[in-house]
């Protein structure tokens, strides 16, 4: 409670030194002269207990005469902007009676042009008023200077109000978007130094009025952001205008509207590329998936994608150029070749495209893979003079499957697999070939060993050109091996080694 | 505690069985003289399924001695996907023979120990080349020609790489590409802007190209003209995308009960004949409940021609009403599908494809509906002649 008190003691004086701060500057000065060089109001025919007479007489020597330091206009008619100081029983030789009598006719009047009078009586005039003269009475009364009787007519001037003025007025952006908030500014003059001015707006979105009237007080002569229209407020196409006006407490302007503006089309952000990675040196992939990040969009579009895939680092004269892609997402439908590739990708929101992404770029480079299905071909404990192979699948042959990306080229060598002197490598103790498996027409057959021949330890060529194509890239190694008379009943093994190359 | 010896024994299987498998990129490298010329280059040993493994890496070849391999072992775990290892490359001087000089880094891999019998174990050892052009004396090009798939009526290019192997510069090449249809026919041809081309150096040539052919395969021929010479490269490509299109399903000559013939006409809009192609049908009802499949003949459809595939459906037990006719056109390892809404009466069998808006000319009842009305028609027709059965018997 103490608080409040306080402050409420506070905002009290506060206003009150407002109110004192507008009168404190009173400029009228009136005094009692011989000679009045200013405005002369009345005459008096003493500077005390005085009779009185209208300015248009010449009777008296003493005048009250007046003016106006900061230059405002001062009269003494009694017409136009006046006020009654009193009412003399005659033109000259007067008695005087407050302006509220009424039993004299011949009026004493102080006026101006270019300011209002405010005149009362007090037995003392205030700080921010000027004592003009005093009455010894009510009616039938004598007048003197300020010091002879204790009714003084007390005085201030106060300018006339002129309408504050906007000089300026802007919004901001030019080009408004679902994202941007939509600001007025405004400069305001008002040649009333003391006015407090005050700017008003209010908004309105496909012209029906948006949230509440915008007040902003503003620095005379100064640019004012006065009040923002929240993009949360409007979408794309609506139109925006802006109604404002200035006041400054005792007149306001008329009201101003700002030029119609439309909301734009934002365009979408600018994608992000994810893979393949940027700079990859060691790519493989010939029908990529070209992944990139969703891009955003302020007014909520729906987005289609277009990719650009090109041989040159500007991405000029792409190899791809496919727009309208649905997804965050491209597969490369035919093989690539190999080379460097560039690439990049923008949004579209069906009016206009967003930003291209950065340009990326990976290597394709041609990569030979090599999957051998099984490890080992036992082919059990054997006898002298038997023979054995895996054309009958008992027991399997091995299967060799082109997991690369490019045809490849497949020789076959072995370390020996029998000791009996008759059949070392080189001979038709232990041979291979190749044939087709599940998946024909996997390799050259021309161009293959695709009769019996025998294994030796410097490389031979088995398969010419086996595909990479998954459909097509599996071919079976058949073996074929034949126990020697002179051949040990001991275990036996053998290594062979598949060589692949790019063909 | 029996399921142990089991689980031993699949896991015995499951290694026993193990495949070996190794890869490298690049399968092949270029690199263009000059005289000692010192370079490291990258390779990526690739673990495709996931083992671990040892492997060997050397060099071999006529270049074999200007080549230091920095890691002659590795390890790759089962966890690696792949391993970068690199070898130095030290070139001499001068290599007497201009064109081709090849070497190969062998990565062999380090087999594990053979088992018992009479076995033979796989090892696996993959190679990437190194070639190590000397520029040829004078002027001399070589073109790679890259090619996209096309769109009918949609510009898009084709490029050609330009590599300058000459020991002088290329002042003036141009490309000229030449389009062929499957006849061997030439089409069309286009030409590229003039460039020049350093000697060693590489340019890309772009050249625009606005298909106005029908869908199908092609083939381009790219002639580099350059200072009186000239080099080729070709290479397939194709416009539009392979599809067949079902255009049409009819019956003729239908009566409920027998066998009812199904003529499809099948569209192949691309410009080589498509062998092959068999279409599966399927009738069926709104609850998917399936009445018949059947699978055709093959036939093969003209370029840019129609075929009729032959379905049939035995109607003995068949009642009118509707029914769905899923065909699946099956070429080429692709496949097209359509359903078709079938209206089953008495005398015929009309076809119409879902979705599709039946006009009103063709805007029948179905012969369910229809059936309906003439049953209540026939109960009305017994229930008035029993009432007059029974007025009669009354009466007499």
């Amino acid at each position: 409670m103490n608080n409040t008190k306080a402050f409420a003691g506070i905002g009290i004086l506060f206003l009150s030194l407002i109110v004192l701060s507008q009168f404190s500057n009173s400029s009228l000065s009136c005094n009692v002269v011989t000679t009045c060089s200013y405005t002369d109001i009345f005459h008096i025919s003493d500077e005390t207990n005085a009779h009185a007479e209208l300015a248009n007489n010449s009777n008296y020597n003493y005048k009250i005469c007046c003016n106006d330091t900061d230059g405002l206009d001062i009269g003494n008619s009694c017409s136009g902007y006046y006020n009654t100081l009193l009412h003399l029983s005659n033109q000259t030789n007067a008695h005087a009676e407050l302006n509220n009598e009424s039993n004299y006719n011949f009026d004493i009047c102080i006026s101006s042009t270019d300011s209002f009078f405010n005149c009362s009586y007090e037995s003392g005039c205030s700080s921010y008023e000027t004592c003009i003269a005093s009455v010894s009475g009510s009616t039938n009364a004598h007048v003197g200077n300020c010091t002879d009787y204790t009714t003084k007519i007390c005085c201030n001037i106060t300018a006339n109000n002129t309408a504050p003025t906007i000089i300026a007025n802007a919004t901001s952006p030019i080009n408004v978007y679902t994202n941007t908030d939509w600001k007025l500014n405004l400069t305001v003059t008002d040649p009333d130094s003391e006015d407090t001015i005050t700017a008003y707006a209010q908004f309105y979105v496909n012209g029906t009025s948006s949230g509440s009237l915008h007040s902003l007080v503003v620095t005379n002569g100064t640019n004012t952001n006065v009040a923002n229209l929240l993009s949360s407020t409007f979408n794309k196409g609506a139109t925006l205008i802006a109604e404002f006006w200035a006041g400054d407490a005792t007149e306001n302007t008329t009201k101003y509207n700002t030029t119609e503006v439309t909301v734009l089309n934002s365009p979408p952000s600018q994608v992000i590329l994810s893979y393949p990675e940027n700079d990859d040196q060691f790519f493989t992939n010939r029908t990529p998936r070209f992944n990139w990040t969703a891009a955003t969009d302020a007014d909520n579009d729906q987005l289609t994608y277009q990719i650009q895939v090109s041989l040159n680092p500007d991405v000029s004269g792409p190899l791809t150029n496919e727009t309208g892609v649905s997804n965050e997402y491209y597969i490369q439908p035919l093989e690539l070749d190999f080379a460097i590739y560039y690439w990049k990708v923008r949004a579209n929101d069906s009016e206009e495209y967003g930003e291209w992404s950065d340009i990326w770029n990976f290597t394709l480079v041609p990569s030979v893979s090599i999957i051998v299905t099984q490890d080992t071909i036992n082919f059990g404990t054997m006898t002298q003079f038997e023979v054995n192979d895996t054309t009958n699948n008992q027991p399997a042959p091995f299967e060799l499957e082109n997991d690369g990306n490019t045809e490849a080229n497949i020789s076959v060598n072995s370390t020996s697999l029998w000791t009996s002197s008759l059949a070392q490598l080189n001979t038709s103790y232990y041979q291979f070939k190749a044939d087709n498996s599940t998946e024909s027409n996997s390799f050259d057959w021309v161009n293959s060993q695709i009769i019996w021949a025998n294994m030796s330890d410097f490389y031979k060529s088995i398969i010419g050109t086996l595909n990479h194509t998954d459909s097509k890239d599996l071919a079976e190694i058949d073996i074929k091996v034949e126990v020697a008379s002179d051949e040990p009943p001991v275990a036996k093994s053998a290594v062979l080694t598949f060589q692949a190359e790019e063909s | 505690m029996k399921l142990k010896p089991i689980l031993l024994i699949i896991i015995i299987f499951v290694l026993a069985s193990q495949t070996y498998a190794l890869g490298i990129a690049p399968s092949s490298s270029d690199v263009i003289f000059e005289p000692r010329l010192e370079k490291t280059i990258q390779i990526k040993v690739i673990n495709n399924v996931h083992k671990d493994f040892d492997a060997v890496v050397y060099a071999e070849g006529t270049l074999a001695e200007y080549i230091t391999i920095e890691n002659p072992t590795i390890s790759l775990s089962k966890d690696q996907d792949s391993k970068i290892i690199s070898y130095r490359l030290n070139l001499p001087k001068k290599l007497k023979k201009q064109g081709i000089h090849e070497a190969k880094i062998v990565v062999r891999e380090i087999p594990k120990k053979t088992k018992g019998g009479t076995t033979i174990t796989t090892a696996v050892a993959i190679v990437s080349k190194l070639k190590v052009i000397v520029p040829y004396k004078g002027k001399y090009a070589e073109i790679k020609l890259f090619v996209t798939n096309f769109k009918q009526n949609k510009e898009s290019n084709f490029a050609v790489e330009v590599i300058n192997l000459g020991t002088q510069d290329i002042l003036e090449a141009k490309a000229v590409i030449d389009i062929y249809g499957p006849l061997n026919n030439k089409l069309e041809t286009i030409t590229s802007d003039k460039t020049s081309v350093k000697s060693k150096d590489k340019e890309i040539l772009t050249v625009k190209w606005t298909p106005r052919l029908g869908s199908g395969s092609y083939h381009a021929v790219a002639t580099l003209l350059y200072d009186d010479l000239n080099t080729k490269d070709e290479k397939s490509f194709t416009i539009g995308k392979l599809k067949l299109d079902i255009v049409s399903i009819s019956v003729t000559g239908f009566k409920l009960g027998g066998i009812a013939k199904f003529d499809i006409l099948v569209e192949n809009d691309w410009n080589m004949e498509i062998p092959g192609v068999y279409a599966e049908t399927t009738v069926k009802d709104d609850n998917g409940k399936i009445y018949t499949q059947f699978k055709t003949a093959s036939a093969d459809i003209p370029d840019f021609g129609k075929q009729e595939l032959n379905a049939y459906w035995d109607t003995a037990k068949v009642i009118p009403g509707a029914y769905k006719f899923d065909i699946i056109l099956n070429y080429l390892n692709q496949k097209t599908e359509k359903v078709f809404d079938i209206i089953v009466e008495y005398d015929k069998i009309t076809a119409t494809l879902v979705g599709k808006v039946i006009s009103a000319e063709e805007e029948e009842k179905p012969a369910l509906v229809k059936s309906v009305y003439i049953l209540i028609f026939l109960v009305v027709i017994l229930i008035i002649f029993n009432i007059f059965i029974y007025f009669k018997k009354i009466r007499k």
